[in-house]
């Protein structure tokens, strides 16, 4: 082991902190779980990193980079408990944030809420001055009126943080900056936020909300980070915590708390799906995958393809109706693409008012949980069913430390859903394992119809208590032809952290019918976006490292309202045209199934991604030799396939030995969660450990 | 299989609703109609093989749910099931078979599970262009209007009908945009083929009858549930809104009786059908009536026909709500908006507690043809949307469009594209109706023209004399003004506006419900700290 070749990664979850440490020489690699300290997050990490530490007896001082993952953000929007911010606007403006973009996002639903504006319209100041189209000054910049609005805010109002964001400001951010200066001046302590630096795009709804949510969470984050890279250097560690992203890259966590720390939302999510991209690209052989994350009341897809998880660029946050786009605060910000779904292993099952059985979005949660945990949950979940189909050993829950109580379930199914149906107990079991898939499968489906895709070529990837237990059915129900459940799923988004590469992402609004490009400007453009990357980059990672950059242009045809994103190939200063052209119609193609109309097209956007591509991750898990039997018995499990219950082998994941392949049906029981393999499967180790399911032709 | 138990039902119902949405998401992002994008004002839908619709795209508005069932019925009639092939495509955009106005298309395929006719694959898409006078509110009839397409095939047996085809890219202005909307929805049409045959053989089904019928039944028996908590009675109101004549507005009767499990509205002794573009075909009347009861007799579940089978809606021939061939109609989107009203108004006297007071709509928004600074010939549309009527548990949302569905287009997008300059788009304090709940704000936009040639400018207009009405004690929501270089005018007629020229329009508010003596205090402070009220 070299003197600095460990890497640490901590991700901070609701109710654990993970930690995962790597030597990069030898590829081993350790785990540990702490309790979270939701009151300060900080306090959780510092711990869980000490004892990694003390557990392997690795000196702080070989720890080369700490990684860090946190709901921090997110957790202050969601709980409303950001700082006090205020606005400065355009005069005629202020309500932009407040209006929105004025449509209904349930088309049927009277009692409809939107989310309350982050910053009330007493709050909202507006100032004299207007920037037109193409930059012309209309109305000068009042520099006095800023300082008494920004006077009357502060020591009236008493705000905490400033948002500013003026009309056209994503280009022509003059009067921003001139504003943020006379803030900076008069009220050193305010933390600012600044919208063509945040987020220069057009559209002054979205650019507002990004903006002031960015503003509502910075001066909590900064404290954070803070008092993290404090902790660290009392650690003995000698670099500073990186951050990760919302888009996968990882950032200074210093620099991210004092720039714009709403790039970091989705940190947490974000490193759950860089991790299933590692683990595509290391244990498939087409890393196309969906990634699927299936917890107590929620799942969480994402899709991985060519290795890497896809990007949004329309992003929410904070929604009033937890799974429905539109209901929450949208955000500007490049973020890895996340599905969220209502359905959980704490998802309950009822009869619907049409006398259907439905699954969720009512959840029991932790508390009081499914009926088999025996803590007071009386309506049957989605765990309540898998126990009853035989995918969930009462015995060995929680590797044994917690017994399940099967005759409850059955009890509560049938005084309850089985005398409305008038059908069997078994039946509903499945019936409701059936349900929660179907209601998966479309959200996954209609996903991939939006990024137009076919999902059937793709591989599942499996992580979360419940994931693995339904990933088979669901997996059969999408005509995917493999599964993979990874190691070290349990601690999947940590893993991500050490998996994602340093990278900055770029955006500039650019508008001009594709054959009317002034080229020696667009030049310019990627120019300045290559060397703020680098700069940006350089902080994280020294500025002698290898860094290159992916260009791409937002195209479509003239009088459509979508675009598409087409790479840039090579990385010269040539920007073929024909290239370009034949991009757009070859993914224009994929996506929607046919080819694009003989019209003009326009670019509405220029795009890039500075990156250093540093070694990859490799892991060699430090497996025990199989020393016992990885069959453990056998039990009755049911199968749609099958027709019913089936005498099934149940398997010990941490015995199974490599490379052998079994046959289905069978259960892997690892610690904490199942894994269902139907009878038209078989199943292999593989070397790095992952389970591999594949279905038979 | 004979009969299907409720948990396989629910299994093929979400997998069929989940069908269709697929082939509506590739539609949308397809096309090049702003209305189709901004106002998802299209469907994708899968009928049984006698025209019943069995289920609809989750996200498109619901206004066409009982106009392509009517049209699949009328191209059977033209073309009957046994004569139908693999790779047929119908089309047709008659306004009395269909949705209410010529830019919308209306095209159906027959799905083949084998050599079975196991129903249709239909889409709705309103196109850019369809020719005629657009939006000119003195049309007085269709034939001013565009092309009309009788009930045709587009393609036989998968071979297009090159001559309607020719015919149709020479009668619009932006022919490839037409075409290319045009073959989003074939295509959108085969996905849900390939869907709905994928579903049938996977479940080894011969036809989607079981299915459809179980959906249907069910929906209607829940329907018919929520109607019997309607106190029987007769109920009635008159809804008025504005004509292109101020002197003469337009007046909606509309009668409800509630009988046990059965609801029936007649809108007998509305005003004529009279010699402007303001005429809802019946299709389109039944349509929004159908939306408004739903959404509060049975939000939450999809949409199909058994939802309108215990509602009977009827107009007579020859008042606006259901003019004879060939009033013109284009603007049958404001009339049929206002079906919502009539609903709303007529059930909040048998339901007092669950009706919402009226919202700020139709839509509100300028119609803006001419020339750009650099001399280019443009012709816009772009939509503003007033505040939504107090609902009887909380306040109006403000700004919300209602009961279609149409987002703002950015300021800063706008003044990209057309050139004006918005000067102010700010709430409109003291526009929500009062009351123990507030109804939601309308607005305020200035624009100012910045073109160096003159420009064309039909402002779309309603409530310059009737306001959203309250209900429960609560006041009204304000009336819209529209005033051009700060002086009062009237909307109506096209105005001729030069660089400078500041328009204002000033949206109406929602109305108000219950007292406003009941309002709690802590909402009336915040109203008066924000400056609101």
């Amino acid at each position: 082991m070299s003197q600095t070749s460990c890497r640490l990664a901590i991700d901070v979850g609701g109710t654990f902190t993970d930690v995962v440490l790597v030597d990069d020489d030898s590829a081993r690699i350790w785990f540990a779980k702490v309790l979270s300290t939701p009151d300060d997050p900080s306090r959780g990490s510092l711990e869980g990193a000490g004892e990694i530490l003390q557990r392997t007896g690795i000196a702080s001082s070989a720890v080369r980079d700490m990684v860090h993952a946190t709901t921090v953000a997110t957790n202050a929007v969601l709980e409303g408990k950001g700082a006090k911010t205020g606005m400065i606007t355009t005069a005629g403006f202020r309500d932009a944030l407040e209006m929105g973009r004025e449509a209904r996002y349930d088309i049927y639903d009277l009692g409809i809420r939107m989310p309350p504006p982050l910053v009330p319209r007493r709050r909202r100041m507006e100032v004299n001055e207007r920037i037109g189209v193409d930059g012309e000054i209309l109305t000068p910049l009042d520099e006095a009126e800023v300082a008494e609005v920004l006077s009357r805010l502060v020591e009236e109002a008493g705000i905490e943080s400033l948002a500013i964001c003026l009309l056209h400001g994503y280009a022509h951010p003059g009067h921003e900056a001139r504003v943020a200066e006379i803030a900076a001046r008069l009220f050193p302590d305010l933390t600012v936020s600044v919208s063509h630096q945040v987020s220069a795009e057009v559209r002054e709804f979205e650019r507002s909300s990004t903006t002031v949510v960015d503003a509502y969470v910075k001066p909590l984050v900064r404290n954070y980070v803070g008092r993290l890279n404090q902790g660290m250097a009392d650690l003995g560690m000698s670099r500073e915590v990186s951050m990760m992203l919302s888009h996968g890259g990882i950032g200074p966590a210093s620099d991210v708390a004092e720039t714009f720390p709403v790039r970091m939302i989705e940190s947490g999510p974000a490193a759950g799906a860089i991790a299933a991209g590692h683990f595509a690209r290391e244990a498939l052989e087409q890393p196309d995958a969906i990634a699927f994350d299936m917890g107590g009341t929620t799942a969480k897809i994402s899709v991985i393809q060519d290795g890497e998880p896809a990007i949004t660029h329309e992003f929410e946050v904070g929604h009033v109706h937890r799974f429905k786009r539109g209901s929450g605060y949208p955000l500007q910000i490049s973020a890895i693409e996340l599905l969220e779904i209502g359905a959980g292993g704490g998802s309950i099952a009822h009869v619907n008012d049409l006398g259907l059985l439905n699954v969720g979005p009512k959840s029991a949660g932790a508390d009081p949980g499914p009926v088999c945990y025996g803590q007071g949950g009386t309506e049957p979940t989605v765990t309540d069913g898998d126990l009853l189909l035989g995918y969930l050993d009462p015995g060995h829950f929680l590797g044994g430390d917690m017994q399940l109580d099967l005759a409850a379930v059955k009890a509560s199914i049938e005084g309850g859903i089985a005398d409305r149906l008038d059908m069997p107990v078994e039946q509903i079991a499945w019936g409701i394992h059936d349900v929660v898939n179907e209601s998966m499968a479309a959200a996954i489906r209609a996903h991939g119809a939006e990024k137009g895709i076919d999902l059937r070529n793709f591989a599942m990837i499996a992580f979360g208590g419940a994931g693995p237990v339904h990933a088979y059915a669901l997996a059969r129900k999408l005509g995917l032809r493999r599964l993979l459940c990874p190691f070290g799923a349990g601690v999947a988004s940590a893993i991500g952290c050490l998996a994602a590469l340093p990278a900055v992402e770029l955006v500039n609004a650019y508008f001009a019918r594709l054959d009317e490009v002034d080229w020696s400007l667009v030049a310019g453009h990627y120019g300045a976006m290559r060397r703020s990357g680098e700069a940006a980059l350089a902080k994280l990672i020294g500025d002698d490292s290898e860094l290159s950059m992916q260009r791409s242009m937002d195209l479509r045809c003239q009088g459509q309202g979508y675009s598409v994103t087409v790479p840039i190939s090579g990385g010269g200063a040539e920007i073929s045209l024909p290239a370009l052209y034949d991009g757009f119609a070859e993914i224009y193609q994929n996506v929607y199934g046919h080819r694009p109309p003989e019209v003009p097209l326009e670019v509405v956007g220029l795009r890039a991604r500075v990156l250093n591509s540093r070694p990859k991750l490799e892991i060699a898990p430090a497996l025990e030799a199989a020393s016992g039997s990885a069959l453990k018995g056998r039990r009755p499990v049911y199968f749609e396939a099958s027709g019913g219950y089936v005498e099934t082998a149940v398997y010990d994941r941490y015995q199974l030995p490599l490379g052998e392949i079994f046959r289905g049906p069978a259960i892997i029981e690892e610690r904490e969660t199942s894994i269902v393999a139907g009878p038209d499967t078989s199943f292999h180790l593989d070397p790095a450990a992952n389970v591999i399911i594949d279905f038979k032709e | 299989m004979d009969t299907l138990d409720p948990i396989t039902v629910e299994v093929l119902w979400t997998r069929l609703i989940s069908v269709i949405d697929e082939a509506a998401l590739a539609l949308h992002r397809t096309s090049f109609s702003t209305v189709v994008r901004e106002s998802h004002d299209y469907t994708c839908m899968v009928l049984a093989p006698d025209g019943q619709s069995v289920a609809q795209a989750t996200r498109s508005i619901p206004s066409f749910i009982g106009t392509l069932p009517m049209s699949v019925r009328a191209f059977l009639e033209k073309f009957p099931a046994e004569t139908l092939r693999p790779g047929d495509v119908i089309i047709s955009n008659d306004p009395w078979i269909g949705t209410g106005h010529l830019p919308d298309l209306t095209i159906a395929a027959p799905i083949f599970h084998g050599d079975t006719l196991v129903g249709f694959a239909g889409a709705i898409a309103h196109m850019a262009d369809i020719g005629g006078r657009r939006r000119a509110p003195d049309n007085k009839d269709i034939y001013e209007e565009g092309l009309q397409i009788p009930i045709l095939k587009l393609y036989e047996a998968g071979q297009r009908n090159e001559t309607l085809y020719e015919i149709i890219r020479q009668n619009v202005r932006v022919p490839d945009e037409v075409s290319g909307d045009i073959h989003a929805m074939v295509g959108a049409c085969q996905r849900m083929s390939t869907g709905v045959t994928d579903l049938l053989a996977e479940y080894g089904m011969a036809d989607l009858w079981g299915l459809a019928n179980r959906i249907i039944d069910l929906t209607q028996a829940a329907m018919q549930r929520a109607i019997a908590q309607i106190p029987d009675g007769v109920y009635s109101s008159v809804t008025k809104i504005d004509s292109f004549d101020s002197q003469q507005p337009l007046e909606m009767q509309c009668r409800m009786e509630v009988k046990g499990e059965e609801l029936t509205v007649d809108f007998a002794g509305s005003s004529p059908q009279n010699p402007s573009p303001l005429n809802s075909v019946l299709g389109y009347t039944q349509a929004y009536s159908t939306y408004a009861l739903k959404c509060v007799l049975l939000p939450d579940v999809p949409n199909n026909e058994g939802n309108s089978r215990p509602i009977a809606i009827t107009a007579p021939e020859g008042c606006f709500l259901n003019p004879a061939y060939p009033a013109a109609v284009e603007a049958r989107a404001t009339v049929g908006h206002y079906c919502t009203s009539a609903i709303f108004n007529t059930l909040a006297q048998a339901l007092p507690d669950q009706v919402p007071a009226e919202s700020g709509i139709p839509l509100h928004g300028f119609a803006m043809s001419g020339w750009t600074s650099d001399d280019r010939p443009f012709s816009t549309i772009f939509f503003f949307n007033g505040g939504q009527g107090a609902r009887p548990d909380q306040d109006g949302i403000s700004t919300l469009s209602f009961p279609t569905n149409v987002s703002t287009t950015p300021v800063e997008v706008l003044e990209r594209g057309v050139p004006v300059r918005i000067r102010d788009k700010s709430l409109l304090p003291g526009s929500g109706g009062a009351g123990k709940f507030r109804g939601g704000l309308g607005q305020r936009i200035e624009m100012e023209i910045t073109a160096s040639r003159p420009v064309t400018l039909v402002v779309l207009s309603q409530r310059l004399n009737f306001p959203p009405r309250a209900r429960q004690g609560g006041e009204n929501g304000s009336l819209e003004r529209i005033l051009l270089n700060d002086k009062e005018v009237e909307g109506g007629t096209p105005f001729r506006l030069d660089k400078g020229d500041v328009i204002t329009l000033e949206l109406p508010g929602g109305g108000g419900f219950g007292a406003s003596g009941d309002r709690a205090p802590v909402l009336h402070e915040a109203d008066l700290m924000d400056g609101l009220a």
